[in-house]
């Protein structure tokens, strides 16, 4: 009998201290600061586990696939907004065919032009391997000696492309924040203000008032008056759980908005020049304007909700909250991009009279229209993340004695970690001049694609 | 000086001037302030006001005033955005209160975020008037 009421005591101990423990006070030895940050932690781990859907990894690095626009490879998305990136893409069959490539988005403030966006230009540049012109290669085809010497003197400087990009930031296309500003900061201040109880809010700050020397570095312990002390920690503990509330709210919110803005349409204009040594082959200029096309974005959810317009979006911000979260947690990860490319080649002589070769490569014009579909595929681990992009090019060539050309490549995209990422390439093309290896019509390539820090800023601000 | 996302000013005396600036890639992030003093709402302090900046609010000895601020990236970035809060008095000097510990510290604070795991984070500056 007496160990019956034992164990009945303690279960009730034991119930009775869970029960307590979501309203616990902070301890005595924390300071003010550290038991609000403990709660604020505690609970929003809590919260997180509770919650099935990472909406904030989605766009946390955004997981962009190759940004080479030379690539047959190149993901549809644009990553306008990193300062310097770099990649590097290798075949897996051979040697040939390597490409580095820079990305950088300068601020244009220096040009005392005022766009009202602030980065409108991405300036890239791609140093490539190069590869010998095929053509070259055909006439050396007797000649491995001479063929591998003139391989093995190919440098990265020797196939050069440099490019500028210009975007447009608006309400409909961009993923820039900018023009969304006032609706994301209405909303923010009203669920900011609203989350405040006022006669909590002002106890707290009662409490505070009385006890005039206290800040976030001061114990409890150091509240020599026990009453007070005791009343100090339940009040503190109370307003960090306050505090969460308001975390958790406008967390929610920001994690959808995020989502979406990252779904926005793009169009884009950029011109490349293409340097390249005589060997390699004639130098090139291309214009190319790309639609991307996000199914389901900021702009789709504002015209789809009345509620939740610029206009309307204050006097509904719990509603809008609720339904912002819930179409950005069943929007689509789908991408479309649609190029349309005219690119002309200079005409070329390749002379080479210790060789016993001379022929001249004809100037060309051609329009190649591209159509790539993207779509990110969501994984259990928070950080990783995969990304199919599949691509189809048609290369419309003007001059009657060169063929058209077609290329097909799918492309599989793991995100490794936010800065690293691996692609891996399967290519279909009708040229040799597509592939690796002339022989086979299939190359399958893998490379790694790596971001670093931002250093260079040379014309001022941040 | 890098701060924790709750911390307490005072006793600030007559004549302060509360300051805010926000600085980061204007494309990704936003910083945004709540300001309640004496109990009631005044205007919030818009990221548009926060960067460049800096925006500015009187305070008395007699007022007690909360901060709110909301700072978050909507896309990882390389350099942190950070948001910055300090005291001043009308000629631009710097403003000391105390530490909880005895000491005094010059009441300016700073805030950074980087990623959007971190976003947005959630600010609370409570600031009292008064004299030593």
């Amino acid at each position: 009998m007496r160990r019956v009421v034992a164990i009945a005591f303690l279960l009730l101990l034991t119930a009775s201290a869970f029960g307590q423990e979501a309203e616990a006070p902070c301890a005595r030895a924390e300071t003010v600061g550290e038991c609000i940050s403990r709660i604020r932690e505690e609970a929003a781990k809590a919260t997180t586990a509770a919650t099935s859907e990472q909406t904030a990894n989605d766009v946390a690095a955004a997981n962009t696939g190759i940004t080479n626009l030379q690539s047959a490879s190149a993901s549809s998305l644009k990553d306008f907004l990193s300062l310097l990136s770099a990649s590097l893409e290798s075949a897996t069959l051979e040697d040939d065919g390597q490409a580095l490539t820079f990305d950088w988005n300068p601020r244009i403030d220096f040009l005392g032009i005022d766009f009202g966006d602030r980065r409108p230009f991405k300036l890239q540049a791609v140093f490539t391997n190069g590869t010998l012109n095929s053509q070259l290669q055909t006439a050396l085809a007797s000649n491995a000696t001479a063929l591998k010497d003139l391989d093995e003197s190919l440098a990265f400087e020797d196939d050069v492309a440099v490019s500028a990009t210009f975007t447009r930031n608006s309400e409909i296309f961009g993923r820039s924040i900018a023009p969304h500003r006032d609706y994301y900061q209405n909303w923010l201040e009203a669920a900011m203000t609203a989350n405040v109880n006022a006669a909590d809010d002002d106890a707290f700050d009662a409490l505070l008032i009385s006890l005039p020397n206290v800040t976030q570095n001061t114990r409890f312990d150091s509240i020599t008056d026990p009453s007070r002390q005791e009343t100090a920690r339940r009040l503190v503990a109370q307003h960090a759980r306050s505090l969460h509330g308001t975390d958790t709210a406008i967390r929610q919110f920001h994690d959808a908005f995020a989502k979406l803005l990252n779904n926005q349409s793009q169009v884009y204009i950029s011109g490349t020049y293409n340097a390249r040594r005589n060997v390699v082959g004639p130098n090139e200029f291309r214009v190319k304007g790309t639609f991307e096309w996000g199914p389901e974005n900021l702009t789709t959810f504002k015209r789809n909700n009345s509620l939740c317009t610029d206009a309307t979006i204050v006097t509904n911000a719990v509603q809008c909250s609720t339904d912002l979260v819930e179409y950005a947690k069943n929007a689509a990860k789908d991408r479309l991009a649609i190029s349309v490319d005219y690119a002309r080649t200079n005409r070329r002589w390749i002379d080479l009279p210790d060789l016993g070769v001379a022929f001249g490569i004809p100037r060309a014009t051609a329009y190649t229209y591209s159509l790539t579909y993207g779509r990110t595929l969501r994984t259990a681990t928070a950080n990783t993340g995969g990304r199919i992009d599949f691509g189809v090019h048609f290369e419309d060539n003007e001059e009657k004695n060169i063929d058209d050309r077609e290329k097909i490549a799918l492309t599989y995209t793991y995100k490794v970690s936010d800065g690293v990422n691996v692609p891996f390439s399967v290519i279909y093309a009708t040229d040799d001049d597509d592939l690796v290896d002339a022989d086979r019509k299939f190359s399958a390539n893998f490379g790694l694609v790596f971001k670093v820090p931002k250093e260079l800023n040379l014309f001022g601000g941040d | 000086m890098t701060c924790p996302n709750f911390v307490i000013w005072r006793p600030i005396p007559d004549g302060t001037i509360i300051k805010a600036q926000a600085v980061g890639d204007d494309e990704v992030y936003n910083a945004f302030i709540t300001v309640r003093r004496n109990g009631v709402q005044e205007p919030s302090i818009r990221h548009q006001q926060l960067d460049p900046g800096p925006a500015s609010r009187p305070m008395s000895s007699a007022d007690r005033v909360t901060l709110r601020g909301s700072l978050g990236v909507l896309r990882d970035v390389e350099r942190p955005v950070t948001l910055e809060i300090w005291l001043e008095d009308e000629n631009a000097n710097p403003i000391d209160v105390i530490d909880g510990t005895g000491g005094m510290v010059p009441a300016r604070c700073q805030w950074a975020v980087a990623s959007t795991a971190m976003s947005p984070q959630l600010i609370e500056l409570r600031l009292f008037g008064g004299s030593l």
